[in-house]
Protein backbone atom coordinates (compact mmCIF):
# COMPACT_ATOMS: atom_id res chain seq x y z
CA UNK A 1 0.00 0.00 0.00
CA UNK A 2 1.60 3.14 -1.10
CA UNK A 3 1.07 7.01 0.62
CA UNK A 4 -1.11 8.68 -2.08
CA UNK A 5 -1.42 12.23 -0.30
CA UNK A 6 2.11 13.20 -0.20
CA UNK A 7 3.70 15.16 -2.64
CA UNK A 8 6.43 12.00 -2.69
CA UNK A 9 6.70 8.83 -2.55
CA UNK A 10 10.28 8.56 -0.60
CA UNK A 11 10.20 7.15 2.64
CA UNK A 12 6.83 5.07 2.04
CA UNK A 13 8.90 2.11 1.57
CA UNK A 14 10.48 2.71 4.51
CA UNK A 15 7.75 2.72 6.55
CA UNK A 16 6.05 -0.12 4.97
CA UNK A 17 9.29 -2.09 6.30
CA UNK A 18 8.86 -0.89 9.33
CA UNK A 19 4.88 -1.65 9.67
CA UNK A 20 6.07 -4.87 8.50
CA UNK A 21 9.11 -5.65 10.64
CA UNK A 22 7.02 -4.52 13.74
CA UNK A 23 4.16 -6.77 12.96
CA UNK A 24 6.57 -9.36 12.25
CA UNK A 25 8.64 -8.73 15.89
CA UNK A 26 5.56 -8.65 17.96
CA UNK A 27 3.90 -11.77 15.99
CA UNK A 28 7.25 -13.48 17.27
CA UNK A 29 7.31 -12.52 20.61
CA UNK A 30 3.40 -13.51 21.24
CA UNK A 31 4.92 -16.89 19.53
CA UNK A 32 7.98 -17.00 22.27
CA UNK A 33 5.40 -16.73 24.91
CA UNK A 34 2.96 -18.77 23.84
CA UNK A 35 6.17 -21.36 23.39
CA UNK A 36 7.57 -20.96 26.68
CA UNK A 37 4.40 -21.41 28.27
CA UNK A 38 3.65 -24.58 26.16
CA UNK A 39 7.21 -25.90 27.14
CA UNK A 40 6.39 -25.30 30.96
CA UNK A 41 3.92 -27.16 30.86
CA UNK A 42 5.35 -30.10 29.38
CA UNK A 43 7.60 -30.06 31.86
CA UNK A 44 5.30 -29.65 34.82
CA UNK A 45 2.90 -32.75 33.13
CA UNK A 46 6.41 -34.92 33.58
CA UNK A 47 6.97 -33.97 36.71
CA UNK A 48 2.91 -34.62 37.78
CA UNK A 49 3.39 -38.68 36.00
CA UNK A 50 6.74 -38.97 38.43
CA UNK A 51 5.05 -37.39 41.69
CA UNK A 52 2.04 -39.39 40.95
CA UNK A 53 3.36 -42.55 40.02
CA UNK A 54 6.01 -42.23 43.05
CA UNK A 55 3.09 -41.74 45.20
CA UNK A 56 1.36 -44.61 44.22
CA UNK A 57 4.29 -46.96 44.66
CA UNK A 58 4.05 -45.24 48.42
CA UNK A 59 0.96 -45.79 48.80
CA UNK A 60 0.88 -49.59 47.85
CA UNK A 61 3.94 -49.89 50.29
CA UNK A 62 1.78 -47.87 53.01
CA UNK A 63 -0.80 -50.29 52.31
CA UNK A 64 0.98 -53.88 52.93
CA UNK A 65 2.09 -52.16 55.99
CA UNK A 66 -1.10 -51.47 57.39
CA UNK A 67 -1.31 -47.59 57.12
CA UNK A 68 -4.10 -46.25 55.39
CA UNK A 69 -2.81 -42.34 55.65
CA UNK A 70 -2.63 -40.06 52.80
CA UNK A 71 0.19 -38.16 54.43
CA UNK A 72 3.20 -39.84 53.94
CA UNK A 73 1.58 -40.29 50.13
CA UNK A 74 1.49 -37.10 49.62
CA UNK A 75 4.93 -36.26 51.37
CA UNK A 76 6.34 -38.75 48.74
CA UNK A 77 4.69 -36.53 45.76
CA UNK A 78 5.96 -33.09 47.27
CA UNK A 79 9.18 -34.63 47.02
CA UNK A 80 9.08 -35.39 43.56
CA UNK A 81 7.68 -31.75 42.72
CA UNK A 82 10.85 -30.04 44.90
CA UNK A 83 13.27 -32.46 43.76
CA UNK A 84 12.49 -31.14 40.64
CA UNK A 85 11.80 -27.12 41.15
CA UNK A 86 8.16 -27.41 41.01
CA UNK A 87 5.22 -26.61 43.66
CA UNK A 88 2.95 -29.81 44.53
CA UNK A 89 -0.94 -28.24 44.66
CA UNK A 90 -3.08 -30.84 45.24
CA UNK A 91 -2.93 -34.19 46.23
CA UNK A 92 -5.90 -36.99 47.04
CA UNK A 93 -5.14 -40.53 47.83
CA UNK A 94 -8.13 -42.89 47.19
CA UNK A 95 -8.70 -45.91 49.48
CA UNK A 96 -7.63 -48.18 46.89
CA UNK A 97 -4.77 -46.04 46.90
CA UNK A 98 -5.14 -44.41 43.49
CA UNK A 99 -3.13 -41.26 43.90
CA UNK A 100 -4.41 -38.08 41.73
CA UNK A 101 -1.78 -34.75 42.41
CA UNK A 102 -1.58 -31.48 40.65
CA UNK A 103 1.77 -29.72 39.93
CA UNK A 104 1.82 -26.04 39.44
CA UNK A 105 4.75 -24.56 37.72
CA UNK A 106 6.02 -21.25 37.35
CA UNK A 107 5.77 -18.97 33.36
CA UNK A 108 6.06 -16.30 32.75
CA UNK A 109 3.35 -14.38 34.04
CA UNK A 110 1.05 -16.58 35.83
CA UNK A 111 1.16 -20.00 36.55
CA UNK A 112 0.15 -23.97 34.85
CA UNK A 113 -0.87 -26.71 36.39
CA UNK A 114 -0.84 -30.33 35.40
CA UNK A 115 -2.19 -33.17 36.73
CA UNK A 116 -1.82 -37.10 36.46
CA UNK A 117 -3.07 -40.02 38.24
CA UNK A 118 -1.67 -43.23 39.12
CA UNK A 119 -2.22 -46.48 41.24
CA UNK A 120 -4.40 -49.55 40.86
CA UNK A 121 -8.42 -49.49 41.05
CA UNK A 122 -8.33 -53.04 41.79
CA UNK A 123 -7.00 -53.43 45.37
CA UNK A 124 -7.29 -57.66 45.14
CA UNK A 125 -4.51 -57.38 41.97
CA UNK A 126 -2.41 -55.39 44.07
CA UNK A 127 -2.12 -57.45 47.17
CA UNK A 128 -1.59 -60.45 44.57
CA UNK A 129 1.16 -58.55 42.97
CA UNK A 130 2.77 -58.08 46.74
CA UNK A 131 2.54 -61.61 47.49
CA UNK A 132 6.11 -62.46 46.53
CA UNK A 133 8.00 -59.29 46.77
CA UNK A 134 8.52 -58.02 42.98
CA UNK A 135 10.11 -55.49 41.67
CA UNK A 136 8.30 -54.25 38.67
CA UNK A 137 4.39 -54.00 39.09
CA UNK A 138 3.13 -52.78 35.98
CA UNK A 139 5.17 -50.65 34.03
CA UNK A 140 4.04 -46.59 34.58
CA UNK A 141 5.25 -45.99 30.48
CA UNK A 142 2.61 -44.90 27.76
CA UNK B 1 20.03 2.34 -20.07
CA UNK B 2 19.01 6.13 -18.64
CA UNK B 3 20.05 8.01 -15.63
CA UNK B 4 16.44 9.96 -14.65
CA UNK B 5 18.25 12.70 -12.38
CA UNK B 6 17.10 13.55 -9.43
CA UNK B 7 13.98 14.93 -9.64
CA UNK B 8 12.26 11.55 -9.57
CA UNK B 9 10.84 9.27 -6.86
CA UNK B 10 10.18 6.57 -9.28
CA UNK B 11 11.86 3.73 -7.89
CA UNK B 12 12.39 4.98 -4.51
CA UNK B 13 10.21 2.44 -2.93
CA UNK B 14 11.31 -0.36 -4.29
CA UNK B 15 15.05 0.84 -3.48
CA UNK B 16 14.02 1.10 0.71
CA UNK B 17 11.67 -2.30 0.10
CA UNK B 18 14.83 -3.99 -1.36
CA UNK B 19 17.06 -2.66 2.18
CA UNK B 20 15.07 -3.21 4.18
CA UNK B 21 14.16 -7.17 3.16
CA UNK B 22 17.62 -8.58 4.66
CA UNK B 23 15.77 -7.52 7.95
CA UNK B 24 12.75 -9.38 7.52
CA UNK B 25 14.76 -12.31 6.76
CA UNK B 26 17.06 -12.23 9.59
CA UNK B 27 14.07 -11.99 11.70
CA UNK B 28 12.47 -14.99 10.14
CA UNK B 29 15.97 -16.90 10.64
CA UNK B 30 15.39 -15.70 14.33
CA UNK B 31 12.15 -17.58 14.52
CA UNK B 32 12.59 -20.67 12.82
CA UNK B 33 16.07 -20.74 14.89
CA UNK B 34 13.91 -20.44 17.69
CA UNK B 35 11.42 -23.46 16.66
CA UNK B 36 13.94 -25.38 16.27
CA UNK B 37 15.61 -24.39 20.04
CA UNK B 38 12.01 -25.10 21.05
CA UNK B 39 11.54 -28.55 19.20
CA UNK B 40 15.18 -29.75 20.67
CA UNK B 41 13.93 -28.33 24.31
CA UNK B 42 11.01 -30.28 24.03
CA UNK B 43 12.53 -33.67 23.60
CA UNK B 44 15.07 -33.27 25.77
CA UNK B 45 11.89 -32.64 28.46
CA UNK B 46 10.31 -35.53 27.20
CA UNK B 47 13.08 -37.78 27.22
CA UNK B 48 14.42 -37.18 30.34
CA UNK B 49 11.08 -37.23 32.18
CA UNK B 50 10.40 -40.64 30.52
CA UNK B 51 13.66 -41.93 31.28
CA UNK B 52 13.01 -40.65 34.66
CA UNK B 53 9.42 -42.61 35.03
CA UNK B 54 11.22 -45.75 33.90
CA UNK B 55 14.16 -45.21 36.00
CA UNK B 56 11.72 -44.97 39.14
CA UNK B 57 9.22 -48.43 37.52
CA UNK B 58 12.45 -50.07 36.21
CA UNK B 59 15.69 -49.65 36.36
CA UNK B 60 18.87 -47.03 35.66
CA UNK B 61 19.78 -48.49 32.64
CA UNK B 62 16.73 -48.97 30.90
CA UNK B 63 16.17 -45.07 31.80
CA UNK B 64 18.79 -44.30 29.54
CA UNK B 65 17.83 -46.83 27.05
CA UNK B 66 14.53 -44.91 27.11
CA UNK B 67 16.20 -41.62 26.91
CA UNK B 68 18.89 -42.18 23.77
CA UNK B 69 15.34 -43.95 22.16
CA UNK B 70 13.31 -40.26 21.90
CA UNK B 71 16.40 -37.92 22.34
CA UNK B 72 18.18 -39.75 19.34
CA UNK B 73 22.23 -40.30 18.63
CA UNK B 74 23.13 -37.36 19.06
CA UNK B 75 22.23 -36.46 22.49
CA UNK B 76 24.07 -36.44 25.31
CA UNK B 77 22.31 -38.19 28.18
CA UNK B 78 23.38 -38.55 31.89
CA UNK B 79 22.00 -41.10 34.62
CA UNK B 80 23.03 -40.51 37.97
CA UNK B 81 21.78 -42.09 41.04
CA UNK B 82 22.77 -40.57 44.18
CA UNK B 83 21.46 -40.83 47.67
CA UNK B 84 18.03 -42.02 46.78
CA UNK B 85 17.32 -40.23 44.12
CA UNK B 86 17.96 -40.47 40.30
CA UNK B 87 18.56 -37.83 38.29
CA UNK B 88 18.44 -38.08 34.65
CA UNK B 89 20.07 -35.17 32.03
CA UNK B 90 19.58 -34.66 28.18
CA UNK B 91 20.95 -32.13 26.76
CA UNK B 92 20.39 -31.76 22.78
CA UNK B 93 23.11 -30.27 21.44
CA UNK B 94 22.47 -26.88 19.25
CA UNK B 95 23.38 -26.32 15.30
CA UNK B 96 25.55 -24.10 14.30
CA UNK B 97 25.64 -21.00 16.59
CA UNK B 98 22.41 -22.54 18.67
CA UNK B 99 22.87 -22.91 22.15
CA UNK B 100 22.31 -26.55 23.96
CA UNK B 101 18.61 -27.21 24.99
CA UNK B 102 19.08 -29.61 28.11
CA UNK B 103 16.69 -30.64 30.88
CA UNK B 104 16.87 -32.44 33.99
CA UNK B 105 14.52 -34.54 35.45
CA UNK B 106 14.93 -36.02 39.10
CA UNK B 107 12.95 -39.39 40.33
CA UNK B 108 12.82 -40.87 43.48
CA UNK B 109 15.39 -44.16 43.38
CA UNK B 110 13.59 -48.04 43.12
CA UNK B 111 12.58 -49.12 46.30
Amino acid sequence: MMLRNAGSDRGSGTLLALGVLGAVALAAMLLAGVAGAVAAHGRAQGVADLAALGAAYQARDARAMGDGGTSTVCTAASEVAVANSVMLSECVVTMTGVVTVAIQAQVLAGSTTAWARAGNDRPEQVVRELAPPTRKPDGGSG
Amino acid sequence: MKRRGLEGDGGAVTIELALALPSVVAILGFVLAGAAWLRADMVATHAAASAARIALTDSASEAEAVARRIAGDAARIVVDTDGGWVSVQVVMPGAALMPDAQATVRAPAQQ
